[in-house]
């Protein structure tokens, strides 16, 4: 049902329909955001905005050269991945240190509650920029994005059975950093 | 101290992301809820791992709205993909769709005024007559080559190619447009 809106969409998208393109893209954005996030890194955050906007410019430019071959999903992953390894090859020697990372808190939390909550998702974005780039991908996607073991799979081009084990270890390696002492002391400092 | 062998904790802890996760079958998941109720090293690390669920689940709070990246579509340069008589017609205005074309219309006419060129009867099926003519530029080449075979075989090999290169881009051109 799913591709066959997207089919309808991409239809639409190609007359010259703007809001058919907003509603195609925003099905899979989060999916799109999920994977520039996680090629991006914590250390490249401040590129993610740009890197969006190509995905999108790049996928609105190129929709006529989509022939629904594969799914619409995966069309659009392949660009937002190429279009963040292009910047992640072009920035290598960029260094900003992960610790200048400002993570926003929820608008609605309340103030103790929000440094508490800033605190610990610092301490997991920084924990995170220490996984494999593989292991990182399929936990942005199955929790930022929300997808499935087997929709990952599709969109990584891997079996289901490696994308789960993606993800069990990645949990594994997060909880190994983050019972660091270094680790430790940063989550004592924010409680 | 923990009564537990640390291999029975080792291999409970690995379950714990899947039994936060709730991706245990039942029958392992109480397993590994039983070692829990007796072993507070493993609480500790279930502790951690609930905290870590917590924070990767928040994560999908983090997507930002769409609209701030969407393109200026005006000014995109959008390339919709046109209709199929444009692309038809764009096809054939390109050099292998005229070249195509040409080629066509000559050996229409050549069948048509064959009888003038062959100086046989006139033929009754069009075949008949492009046969006519074929036979009779055969002869003419072989005439022109003085008699070389085998330069009457690059010649029509290069026209043959020629016609298959036209044919290919022509394909290429309208599929593209």
């Amino acid at each position: 049902m799913s591709n066959d809106q997207d089919r309808e969409l991409v239809a639409r998208s190609l007359r010259g329909d703007g809001r058919a393109f907003r509603d195609l893209v925003g099905k899979h954005h989060a999916t799109a955001y999920a994977v520039v996030r996680a090629i991006l890194g914590p250390q490249r955050f401040d590129d993610v905005d740009d890197v969006m906007q190509l995905t999108y410019l790049k996928a609105y430019q190129g929709l006529g050269s989509f022939r629904g071959e594969s799914k619409f999903s995966t069309w659009l992953y392949q660009i937002a991945r190429r279009e963040a390894l292009d910047v992640v090859s072009k920035k290598r020697v960029d260094t900003t240190s992960i610790d200048d990372v400002e993570i926003p808190a929820r608008a609605d939390a309340t103030p103790d509650a929000a440094t508490h909550e800033r605190g610990e998702r610092e301490r997991i974005e920084r924990a995170m920029a220490e996984l494999d780039e593989s292991y990182r991908t399929a936990i942005e996607l199955r929790y930022m994005a929300e997808k499935s073991y087997e929709e990952i799979a599709e969109l990584m081009r891997l079996p289901v059975g490696t994308v789960k084990t993606y993800v069990h270890r990645g949990k594994l390696e997060l909880k190994k950093i983050l019972s660091r002492p270094a680790w430790r002391e940063r989550k004592d400092a924010v409680s | 101290m923990n009564r537990f062998d640390p291999m029975d904790c080792e291999r409970i802890e690995a379950k714990l992301p899947l039994f936060v996760a709730r991706e245990l079958s039942a029958d392992e998941a109480a397993s590994v809820s039983t070692h829990l109720d007796a072993c507070p090293q493993c609480r500790d690390a279930l502790a951690s791992f609930v905290s870590i669920e917590q924070a990767l689940v928040a994560r999908r709070d983090e997507v930002p709205a769409i609209d701030a990246f969407l393109p200026d579509m005006s000014a995109a340069g959008f390339r919709a993909r046109r209709g199929i008589l444009i692309r038809s017609f764009r096809a054939l205005m390109s050099v292998p769709g005229v070249a195509i074309v040409l080629v066509m219309w000559g050996a229409l006419l050549f069948g048509r005024y064959s009888d003038r060129l062959t100086g046989e009867a006139t033929q009754k099926t069009m075949l008949e007559r492009l046969t006519a003519v074929a036979k009779h530029g055969l002869d003419a080449m072989v005439a022109a080559a003085g008699g070389d075979a085998w330069t009457l075989t690059a010649v029509y090999g290069a026209l043959a190619i020629g016609v298959i290169v036209s044919a290919g881009a022509l394909t290429v051109r309208f599929v593209r447009s």
